[in-house]
């Protein structure tokens, strides 16, 4: 099968210091891809590559949907528009804005009325509103928040804010959610929950998921391909097995404490 | 559905009773000449101070330039009706519309400024465009356009200041107003859902100058006169802070906001430096101690006025 | 030529006020990033505190100086620990309300107890006018005072950033506050002093301008402040040799403009400067470029 993202000998550099440097990385339709290293190896750089937040200073990124896109000369809303999602490792919600219209708002590529309708509130406006209201509380209902419908975002409790990020990444209904560290900070009894629920949206979106994540248990356990960046640089990749009995990652990992 | 389809209603016949009320009492003189003015002055204040928040309560971008976009609407309408002698509805449309283009002038070079940046560069360019229209004589230079007929009358006053008040409402309460609140959450994360930035930045201060210029037009039509020192860097504070003062983010907080500080000014133009300073200390206590504002990001509504304002005042503060 | 040479003495004169004016911006919005709304009345106060000193109380210019230095420099504190301290934490916009409130307070409190009007400096020093190439380049000696004043002070303050250890600890609050708070540093107080040194600065312009254009009133720090606030984002918000540059060069083109184009249209020039600058490159000419973190 033809992968769906590719990033070849892809680098990037601030001011000198080689945050990635010549990586290379295929996504396939249908896989949950991890992505581990020690802090500051590159693996968030590597996400505001591929969304369009940094723009790479070599190599190629491509995203190959039904027309190649070369990621570079996107821009973050466009290439969010093109299905790719994601989340972010110290959350970023719209905090003052209701859990449902933080999901609401991720509809926004898929509006279907114009400026006019908005403003004069015609039958295509509230058709299409109390539709788009629908699904969005469906979705919530998938992550067992829709009775915190409206509430403020940030009066959510922690593991929910993380959870509530990726039902809003999905409401973009991408082909490839990025998941950076979305077990950060949560306990075994959430962090299991979490990766029930990976595997589960996996299937009912028929996504395609990259994910960093610390958490080894997490990464072991539902990843069938995972890469490891060390200072910049990809020093191993393989399948959970491989990794875990990989010398160079041990080293890095141990050299890191 | 059928709670809409009722506050639906209910808002119609409140409106239209405030029309009708307000009617009869200057028909038969009880509203005089004074209080008229002072209530027309209050609806274009309004009608600022709503705009404005679309720009800097909703969409997050911190102007202190609304004065610039006044000024357009009022001197268009003024040139449009006293020395072309178009008719008003003309000339207000006109308004509305150069004001909104000024808007969209303004928008772009400013989309790569934020927060103080943005504030200043805004009150950069209501200044030059106050410093040009002093320096054209055609408009009357400094001392400015004398004897604009006065077109403008109760009715007119009333649709301009209902239809910002639901035109903006019904845009914040759609994708679109999502988006622009969105950006003032957090700009990278509306980026990420496929928000273009850049489109919302420069719709919020076109949709704001539109309103603004609207406030402009109304404005010359019913004083008879303007002069460009009417438009400076002040009336811009003044409109921010009638804004701050109800809450930014809360349409019904600009409008208590707009409200208050009218009557203030009222009851106080005979001290107009006893004012200023009253003005500057309400300024300071707000900010001391209620940042947020009377109403923070809450809409007065029905069911909060039934309720008593405690527990959505509780999940909004803060 | 002679023409030319004159305006440029004119615009140096005018552009060492913006600079001492512009040092006061530059070192708090470098060191809390607020643009200090209430800079150019703190000027207008020390306006005031010189025509006290002198009208009033008969004194000379050198003791009227340092007293409204003296007493501007307190206002600068106290404006800081009663406006701005308790909105540290809170929101940018929140800060720049108060910063605006302040300065409308301070401006209208001064029109109610000394009045709206216009007030003329007595002469506190003999201006002589000295000319060159046959009289076509005139200096007057005022404004060589505000040339000599304005450079001593630059070189105190210049001396007291980059030597003393109020100096070091006003650099080390600006780079990173909660690393100079563990490196021992007092942050509280390096505020303090740095709103203390930035409003003796402007207290010191202020009765510069008073003395040399003869009339101050209350709103005559409005204008005067913007323009300061944009000659320290011409030379880069945080660069205290930047706020000097950006001074100088911003009084000499306002000058240039009026005299060979428009005078009208000098108060837009600075304006226009700040919109192109924005525009071009925000870090200003010295300053230098941030981004946000993701």
């Amino acid at each position: 099968m033809p992968p769906l993202l590719t990033a070849n000998d892809v680098s990037k550099n601030f001011g000198g210091l080689n945050a990635i440097a010549n990586v290379n990385i295929e996504v396939h339709p249908g896989e949950i891809v991890g992505l581990i290293g020690p802090n500051g190896a590159g693996k968030t750089t590597l996400f505001n590559l591929i969304t369009g937040v940094y723009i790479p200073s070599g190599g190629q990124l491509k995203l190959h949907g039904e027309v190649e896109v070369d990621l570079a000369k996107a821009s973050p809303h466009e290439i969010a528009g093109m299905g790719i999602a994601r989340t972010f490792q110290n959350i970023r919600l719209f905090k003052e804005m209701t859990v449902l219209d933080n999901v609401m708002l991720a509809y926004h590529v898929h509006i279907d009325y114009s400026l006019w309708d908005a403003i004069f509130h015609t039958p295509s406006y509230i058709k299409s509103e109390s539709e788009l209201r629908r699904k969005a509380i469906e979705l919530l209902d998938i992550f067992d928040m829709a009775n915190k419908k409206d509430i403020p975002a940030k009066n959510l409790p922690y593991g929910q804010q993380r959870r509530l990020e990726i039902a809003r990444a999905l409401a973009l209904q991408p082909k490839l959610l990025l998941l950076d560290e979305p077990a950060a900070g949560m306990n075994p009894q959430e962090t299991a929950d979490l990766m029930k629920l990976i595997m589960w949206i996996k299937d009912r979106f028929n996504l395609t998921i990259l994910l960093i994540e610390h958490d080894m248990s997490v990464v072991m356990g539902i990843c069938q391909r995972i890469y490891v960046l060390d200072y910049g640089k990809l020093i191993a990749e393989g399948t959970p097995e491989d990794i875990k009995s990989n010398p160079q990652v041990i080293k890095a990992y141990l050299g890191e404490d | 559905m059928a709670d809409k389809r009722r506050n639906l209603i209910r808002n119609i016949v409140t409106l239209a009773a405030i029309y009708a009320i307000i009617q009869l009492l200057i028909s038969f003189d009880i509203i005089d000449q004074h209080l008229q003015l002072n209530l027309f002055l209050l609806c274009i204040n309004i009608i600022l101070a709503v705009s404005l928040n679309l720009i800097t309560g909703f969409t997050g971008q911190f102007s202190l330039g609304h004065a610039g976009f006044m000024a357009i609407g009022a001197y268009v309408s003024a040139v449009m009706t006293l020395k072309l002698h178009l008719p008003f509805p003309l000339a207000i449309a006109a308004s509305a519309v150069s004001a909104a283009i000024v808007g969209v002038l303004v928008g772009i070079p400013t989309l790569r400024l934020r927060g103080d940046y943005l504030a200043i560069a805004t009150l950069g360019l209501s200044e030059i465009i106050r410093i040009i229209a002093l320096n054209i004589d055609y408009i009357g230079g400094a001392s400015g356009l004398a004897d604009i007929p006065r077109y403008v009358n109760w009715p007119w006053i009333f649709a301009m200041t209902a239809g910002t008040i639901i035109i903006i409402y019904n845009f914040i309460h759609s994708s679109y107003g999502r988006a622009c609140i969105a950006i003032r959450e957090d700009d990278i994360a509306a980026e990420s859902m496929g928000i273009d930035i850049a489109h919302y930045k420069i719709l919020a201060f076109t949709i704001g100058a539109f309103f603004a210029g609207i406030a402009g037009s109304l404005y010359a039509n019913y004083f008879y006169f303007l002069k460009p020192n009417a438009f400076g860097f002040m009336k811009s504070i003044d409109i921010l802070v009638m804004v701050v003062f109800g809450g930014l983010g809360s349409i019904t907080g600009s409008v208590v906001g707009a409200a208050a500080l009218t009557l203030l000014s009222m009851v106080l133009q005979d001290l107009p430096t006893l004012r200023m300073i009253l003005y500057a200390l309400l300024l300071l206590v707000i900010m001391l101690y209620r940042p947020q504002g009377l109403l923070g990001n809450a809409e007065l509504s029905w069911k909060l006025l039934k309720r008593g304002d405690k527990d959505a005042a509780a999940t909004n503060s803060k | 030529m002679a023409v030319l040479l004159q305006q440029l003495l004119n615009g140096i004169s005018l552009g060492s006020i913006y600079a001492l004016l512009a040092l006061g911006y530059t070192m708090v919005y470098g060191i809390i990033n607020l643009i200090n709304f209430a800079h150019g009345d703190v000027y207008m106060i020390g306006a005031y505190i010189g025509f006290i000193a002198t009208a009033l109380l008969g004194l000379g210019f050198i003791p009227a100086l340092l007293l409204s230095m003296a007493i501007s420099a307190l206002l600068g504190m106290a404006i800081e620990k009663v406006a701005y301290r308790p909105l540290r934490n809170s929101s940018r916009i929140a800060l720049l309300i108060t910063a605006i409130g302040m300065s409308l307070l301070l401006e209208y409190t001064t029109m109610y107890i000394a009045g709206p009007d216009t007030r003329s400096f007595p002469t506190v020093l003999t201006n002589r006018q000295y000319s060159f190439m046959s009289g076509q380049v005139n200096i007057s000696s005022m404004q060589l005072y505000i040339l000599v004043i304005s450079i001593m002070l630059m070189i105190l303050l210049q001396f007291i950033v980059q030597r003393t250890k109020i100096g070091k600890a006003m650099r080390a609050v600006s780079m990173d506050k909660d690393a100079a708070q563990l490196m021992g540093i007092n942050v509280d107080t390096t505020i303090s002093a740095t709103f203390a040194i930035g409003s003796a600065l402007a207290g010191a312009a202020g009765i510069l301008v008073g003395i040399y254009y003869n009339s101050i009133d209350p709103l005559m720090g409005i204008t005067p402040g913007l323009k300061a606030f944009i000659a320290a984002v011409f030379g880069g918000i945080g660069s205290i040799p930047g706020a000097m540059v950006g001074g100088l060069l911003l009084g000499m083109i306002e000058t240039l403009v009026s005299g060979y184009l428009n005078s009208n249209y000098r108060d837009a020039v600075a304006f226009v400067i700040l919109i192109i600058i924005l525009l071009i490159k925000p870090s200003g000419l010295l300053g230098k470029n941030t981004g946000e973190k993701v």
